[in-house]
C-alpha cells in the first residue's frame, strides 16, 4: 500500500545569496565544475582559496576530483560526438579519448590530429569486467558507464595507439574514432564530417563560412549548377558552402562507417565521392584524399590560419590528420574552446564584452600548450562573482 | 511493505530586490523563473546525470546499487535533458521526488550509511518515541539539511522557514499511521526525500 504525499515545499532564498560568501562562491564553483557537492573538507580547502582571492587555485581543486572528469567533461564532450548534439547518450571511444587526454594533459589541440585513443585497462578486461575493445561495437565503453568506472583514475583507463588498436593509418584524434563515424561518416557523402569539425571545433556553421567568391573547381559532380534550371542559383548560393566544404572533404575519401565500424581503404575513394556524376559531368572527380583549404583567404581569413610548424601554409594536404592539425592550428580553434568552456561552466555563451575579456583565456590556453584545465580553472571568475 | 512517498517539492525561486545584472521574467504567480539579462551570474538546474550523481554523493548510496540504477534508467527521460532553468518543468520535479525517494529508501534501509547523517536517531524505537516532540523531530530535519543542504552557506532557504515546512510535513506523516519501527522508516524516508529534492540540491 501506498499512499502519495504532494505537499508544494515554497523555498525563498534570500536575495544576496547568489553569490554572497566565499563558502557560498566556493560550493558554486565546485557544482559547476565537477557538477556535484563537495565534500566538508573539500569545501573548506576550496572557500580558504576563494577568500585569498585565490578563486583559480580554488576551481583547480575542483577539477581534481573524480566527478569532473566521470560527469563534466562527459557532459561537454558528449554533443561533439552525434548530429543532434545530445548529452543524453551512452560513454563512446570519441568521448572517453577527450575525457583521457584532458586527464593526462596531453595539449588539446591534438583532439583532431593526435594518434590518440583511451581503451579500458588491460586488467579490467581481462577480469572479466569490461569485454574487450571492438571496432565493431561500442560495448567496450558502454560497459565502462554502467560499471561506473572511474575514469580518473590512470589504472582505469589507459592511452593507446589509435592506429595500433584500429588499423587506420590516417589517424586524426576523435576525428577517426567509431562514434565520429557513426555519427558523420555513416551514409551520405562525407561532408557532414567537415560542418561538424566546423561546428563544434571552430564555433561556426556552413551559412557563417560561406563565401560565394570561391572558385567551384573542387565542387563534386553530384551538385547541381543549375538548380532549377537558374545558374544563378549555384553562383550566388550553392558555391558559398560547397565550395569550401567540397575543397577540404577530399580529406575523408578513404574513410566511411561500414559494418558498424569506421572504416579506412587507402586502396580507392569511396563510392559516395563520385556518386550522382552524371548530375554535373564536368564537376570535381575525388581520386584521392588530397584537400584545397580555400578558407585561408577572403572572409573566413579571420578564422586565424596559422602556418604548420614543418613551414608552408595549410592551403592544401593530404588526409584527414593534416587537415585535423590545419583547423586546430586556427585561432578560431582556441577561441571555440574556451567558449564552449565558458558555456559549460557559466550556463550560457558569453556577451560581447566577455569575449573581449575571454582573450587572456585564450591566450592562456595557448601558450599552456593547450591545457584545457587551464580554462576550466579561469573561466568562472567571469560569471560566478569571484 | 508500506512504502510512503512524500514530498514533491517545487523549489520556488524568490530573489526579491536582486537588480544586479540579472533580470526577472515572471511566468506564473506559483512558478517564478529568471534569465539573466545576458550578462553575470546565470542560475541553472542540475541535468539528470548530475542529479544521480549529486543524489549518490550525498546519500552514500552508490550510482552502481541495482534499486537506484534502475530508477535512474526508467526515469531518465523525465529528468532535466539540460541546464536550462527557464526549461525545467513540473514533470522534471515529480521525476526528481521519485528519484530522492529510491535514494533515501536505500539510505535509510542501510543502517551504516543512516547512521552517518542520523547521528541521533535510535531506529529500533517506534515514531512515538522518535518524534516524540518537535525538539527530537527538528534534531533529524536538521541533520539531513544540514549533509544535504550543506552548512555555513547564504544560498540555502532560511532555517527557520524551512524547519517549519519540514516540521509540519513530518507530523503530517506521523498521523494516523501504525505505530511501530517500520514506519520510522517511513517517515523518515518522507523527509529525507523532501529535503533530498529539493532546490538547494538541484539548482546550479
Amino acid at each position: 500500500m501506498s499512499r502519495m504525499l504532494a505537499p508544494l515545499l515554497v523555498l525563498l532564498f534570500s536575495c544576496s545569496a547568489w553569490a554572497a560568501s566565499a563558502r557560498d562562491k566556493a560550493k558554486l564553483i565546485h557544482e559547476r565544475i565537477a557538477g556535484v557537492p563537495p565534500s566538508g573538507s573539500v569545501l573548506t580547502q576550496m572557500e580558504n582559496l576563494v577568500s585569498q582571492g585565490k578563486s583559480v587555485d580554488a576551481a583547480k581543486v575542483a577539477i581534481n576530483q573524480a566527478s569532473f572528469y566521470n560527469l563534466t567533461l562527459k557532459n561537454w564532450a558528449m554533443p561533439f560526438t552525434n548530429v543532434a548534439r545530445s548529452i543524453d547518450l551512452v560513454l563512446n571511444d570519441y568521448v572517453a579519448t577527450i575525457i583521457g587526454m584532458v586527464r593526462d594533459n596531453i595539449p588539446f589541440d591534438q583532439v583532431l590530429y593526435g594518434d590518440h585513443l583511451y581503451v579500458a585497462s588491460p586488467a579490467l578486461v581481462s577480469a572479466g569486467t569490461i569485454p574487450a575493445f571492438s571496432r565493431e561495437n561500442n560495448d567496450h565503453y558502454r560497459d565502462l558507464e554502467v560499471r561506473r568506472i572511474d575514469l580518473s583514475n590512470a589504472s582505469n583507463l589507459v592511452r593507446v595507439n589509435q592506429s595500433t588498436q584500429t588499423g587506420i593509418v590516417d589517424t586524426a584524434g576523435v576525428i577517426t574514432t567509431r562514434a565520429a563515424g557513426s555519427a558523420f561518416f555513416s551514409a551520405g557523402t562525407n561532408r557532414r564530417m567537415f560542418r561538424f569539425l566546423a561546428v563544434n571545433y571552430l564555433c561556426k556553421d556552413l551559412e557563417a563560412l560561406q563565401d560565394t567568391s570561391l572558385p567551384d573547381t573542387r565542387v563534386r559532380r553530384d551538385v547541381d549548377r543549375s538548380p532549377g534550371g537558374d545558374s544563378r542559383t549555384f553562383k550566388n548560393k550553392c558555391v558559398g558552402c560547397h565550395a569550401l566544404q567540397d575543397g577540404v572533404g577530399g580529406a575523408f575519401a578513404y574513410f566511411n562507417f561500414n559494418d558498424n565500424q569506421t572504416t579506412y581503404d587507402s586502396s580507392r575513394v569511396q563510392n559516395k565521392y563520385n556518386q550522382n556524376s552524371n548530375v554535373f559531368p564536368d564537376g570535381y572527380r575525388t581520386t584521392d584524399d588530397s584537400w584545397v583549404n580555400f578558407m585561408v583567404s577572403g572572409r573566413n581569413a579571420s578564422l586565424g590560419w596559422r602556418k604548420p610548424s614543418s613551414g608552408g601554409e595549410y592551403t592544401q594536404g593530404r588526409g584527414a590528420r593534416q587537415l585535423g592539425a590545419a583547423l586546430a592550428a586556427t585561432q578560431a580553434f582556441s577561441s571555440c574552446m574556451v567558449e564552449r568552456v565558458f558555456t559549460k561552466v557559466c550556463l550560457r555563451p558569453p556577451t560581447v564584452s566577455e569575449r573581449e575579456a575571454l582573450e587572456s583565456t585564450v591566450r592562456l590556453f595557448e601558450t599552456s600548450n593547450y591545457n584545457i584545465k587551464e580554462v576550466f580553472a579561469d573561466v568562472p571568475r567571469f560569471c560566478l562573482g569571484t | 511493505m508500506m512504502k510512503i512517498f512524500a514530498g514533491f517539492l517545487l523549489g520556488t525561486l524568490a530573489l526579491s530586490g536582486c537588480t544586479d545584472r540579472v533580470n526577472y521574467n515572471v511566468r506564473s504567480s506559483s512558478v517564478r523563473t529568471y534569465e539573466a539579462s545576458g550578462s553575470g551570474f546565470q542560475l541553472g538546474v542540475k541535468n539528470g546525470e548530475q542529479i544521480f550523481s549529486t543524489f549518490s554523493v550525498l546519500t552514500g548510496v552508490p550510482m552502481t546499487n541495482t534499486q537506484v540504477r534502475d530508477a535512474y534508467n526508467n526515469l531518465r527521460s523525465q529528468l532535466p535533458s539540460g541546464n536550462d532553468a527557464a526549461a525545467f518543468s513540473p514533470s522534471n520535479q515529480i521525476a526528481i521526488g521519485k528519484l530522492a525517494v529510491e535514494f533515501c529508501d536505500r539510505l535509510i534501509e542501510d543502517s551504516t550509511l543512516r547512521a552517518a547523517i542520523l547521528t541521533t536517531v535510535d531506529f529500533s524505537q517506534n515514531p512515538s518515541v522518535v518524534f516524540q516532540n518537535d525538539q527530537r523531530t527538528l534534531l533529524i530535519v536538521q541533520q539531513l539539511k544540514s549533509r544535504f543542504w550543506g552548512n555555513g552557506l547564504d544560498r540555502i532557504p532560511a532555517r527557520t522557514d524551512s524547519d517549519q515546512t519540514l516540521l509540519a510535513l513530518t507530523n503530517d506523516l506521523k498521523a494516523g499511521v501504525t505505530n511501530n519501527t517500520t514506519n520510522t522508516r517511513a517517515i523518515i524516508k518522507g523527509v529525507c526525500t523532501a529535503v533530498l529534492a529539493a532546490s538547494p540540491v538541484t539548482l546550479l
